[in-house]
């Protein structure tokens, strides 16, 4: 692969590429200049930090919106990206905020000795080199015998300045408090869809037509052609995930198409049930989700306090019936 | 979880030789190590399996293995011939996932079934995790190099579009190429997140 053969991979490839969107082959050719090409590897590190980052500013929107959710989002580790993002855009609105906070206490009243200030806002310093070409500007120009009348400008410039932080400090926290709305409005729209849709979906329970299925851990039986038939006509599927072992108090389940690599549905907090030695988590999920084609249930262990971990992979190929 | 080769694992004149072969000749310090297993990791997570970091060791122990029965590789570079590896790997990870399914029938504890509540998926972060997680990372910030720390808050600061021309002003301040402070970043941020990740699961 020659530099200028790279030149035809645009930021808007290696996103369709890192959300999963591309064509088979395609995806193949980029998967092996991500290992092998040094700059095309830096590359798509950079982008992919771009991209989680403009998910977690709220700039992401339409196709790429919805994939990264459905592709992205499937993975611990890439949640654990997001959720950095996530600090790190809360640390710079925090940073900006007091920012403008102490540019406001200074233009009422110059403090000394902050050195040892703690606060992110300390880390978005002006660079120094900046100010001190100001400084050399100005007694330059008074040399140049325009003194006077530089002085009177500088001072004219600082109070404009100093009204137009005082101004931002006012405007800052609306701006996120009006971001923070919309985000909020935008999740709620999306819930309530979400919910309507599972509501019409719901049968009444004397119609229901259950499947159930016991899967085992994966270390065991190996090679077994893992089939699940479901009939026409079924409501709800029942799978009852066994565990090698009990160690959590609670557990969660997800249905991945690994095709695709989407989750598809993902479970509440479910206990495990104990019948002898034998430990199992029961989920259950509406059929229609099903299509005919291999998913994986993805089990994580969730913790008193913490993170949900990542425990086991259970996969399963359905067939419609 | 999946059963792999475990029945060898590389002495330490093998992986050091590893290392070397790694290199390609300049010494790093195990860095091209550390990069080539992070690629890898990366590879098998976007191809959606459930260990990638497992798979990615998996991939580096096996060509350490053919390197040392072989003596040399020849006919491929270092990072090409580990892709050339981990896609056998991958193969192998998605035939190993067959299996592992039995009819209620078979098994007594099927015949209680306690069904779980279907809800959409849903972000599992609370406040005290953000709370966590917030105070991980000033914490990391703070053990960063000044002049780093001053660097990745700036790249990485504002919307995307305003981005672009911030990026290219600062490349300009530190005398690198736009392409050479975008490498510079990641490799901070790779940092930064791992400590984060780590300080996060020790609180």
């Amino acid at each position: 692969m020659t530099s200028a053969d790279k030149q035809e991979f645009n930021d808007q490839l290696l996103i369709r590429y890192l959300l999963g969107s591309l064509p088979e082959q395609e995806a193949e050719r980029l998967d092996e200049l991500s290992i092998s090409d040094d700059a095309f590897a830096w590359r798509l590190s950079a982008v992919e930090n771009d991209l989680v980052d403009s998910y977690a500013r709220g700039e992401l929107s339409g196709d790429d919106l919805a994939q990264f959710k459905k592709s992205y989002l499937s993975s611990p580790k890439r949640w654990q990206k997001v959720q950095f993002a996530e600090a790190l855009r809360s640390f710079e609105a925090k940073a900006a905020t007091q920012a403008t906070q102490e540019s406001t206490a200074r233009s009422s009243g110059p403090k000394e000795g902050t050195s040892k200030d703690s606060s992110p806002g300390r880390w978005f310093a002006v660079p120094r080199l900046a100010l001190q070409w100001g400084f050399a500007a100005s007694a330059l120009g008074m040399l140049l015998a325009a003194g006077y009348l530089l002085i009177e400008n500088t001072r004219l410039r600082k109070q404009t300045l100093e009204a137009q932080g005082r101004h931002a400090a006012f405007d800052q926290p609306e701006q996120e408090l009006q971001r923070q709305l919309n985000d909020q409005r935008a999740a709620n729209a999306e819930m309530g869809k979400e919910l309507d849709r599972l509501r019409e979906s719901q049968p009444s329970l004397d119609q229901v037509k259950a499947l159930s299925a016991l899967l085992l851990p994966p270390t065991r039986g190996a090679g077994r052609l893992p089939t699940l038939s479901v009939p026409q006509g079924t409501n709800l599927v029942v799978l009852l995930l066994m565990l090698e072992a009990d160690d959590f108090p609670e557990y969660r389940v997800s249905l991945k198409d690994p095709a695709a690599n989407q989750i598809v549905w993902h479970s509440a907090s479910l206990k495990a049930d104990s019948n002898g030695a034998e430990k199992t988590v029961s989920v259950s999920f509406p059929a229609y989700m099903l299509r005919q084609q291999n998913y994986v249930l993805e089990l994580s262990g969730v913790p008193a306090s913490g993170r949900a971990e990542f425990i086991s992979g259970y996969p399963v190929r359905v067939v419609i019936r | 979880m999946t059963q792999w080769k475990k029945d060898w694992t590389p002495n330490p004149e093998t992986f050091r030789r590893f290392l070397s072969w790694l290199d390609e000749g300049v010494d790093t310090g195990g860095e091209e190590y550390l990069e080539m297993r992070r690629r890898l990791a990366r590879y098998f997570e976007r191809r959606n399996c459930l260990s990638p970091d497992d798979l990615a060791d998996e991939t580096l122990n096996r060509v350490a293995r053919k390197l040392e029965e072989k003596g040399e590789i020849v006919g491929a570079s270092p990072a090409h011939y580990c892709y050339i590896v981990a896609k056998f790997v991958l193969l192998e990870f998605v035939r190993r996932a067959d299996g592992n399914l039995t009819s209620l029938d078979e098994n007594p504890v099927a015949s209680r079934v306690v069904a779980g509540l279907a809800i959409p998926p849903q972000p599992e972060q609370d406040t005290v995790a953000r709370e966590r997680l917030f105070a991980c990372l000033e914490q990391c910030l703070g053990k960063l190099p000044p002049d780093d720390r001053e660097m990745i808050l700036e790249y990485y600061r504002g919307e995307q579009r305003a981005k672009i021309k911030r990026r290219s002003e600062l490349a300009a301040r530190l005398g690198l190429t736009p392409n050479a402070l975008s490498i510079r970043a990641c490799r901070i941020r790779g940092k930064l997140e791992i400590c984060v990740s780590a300080c996060a699961v020790q609180t």
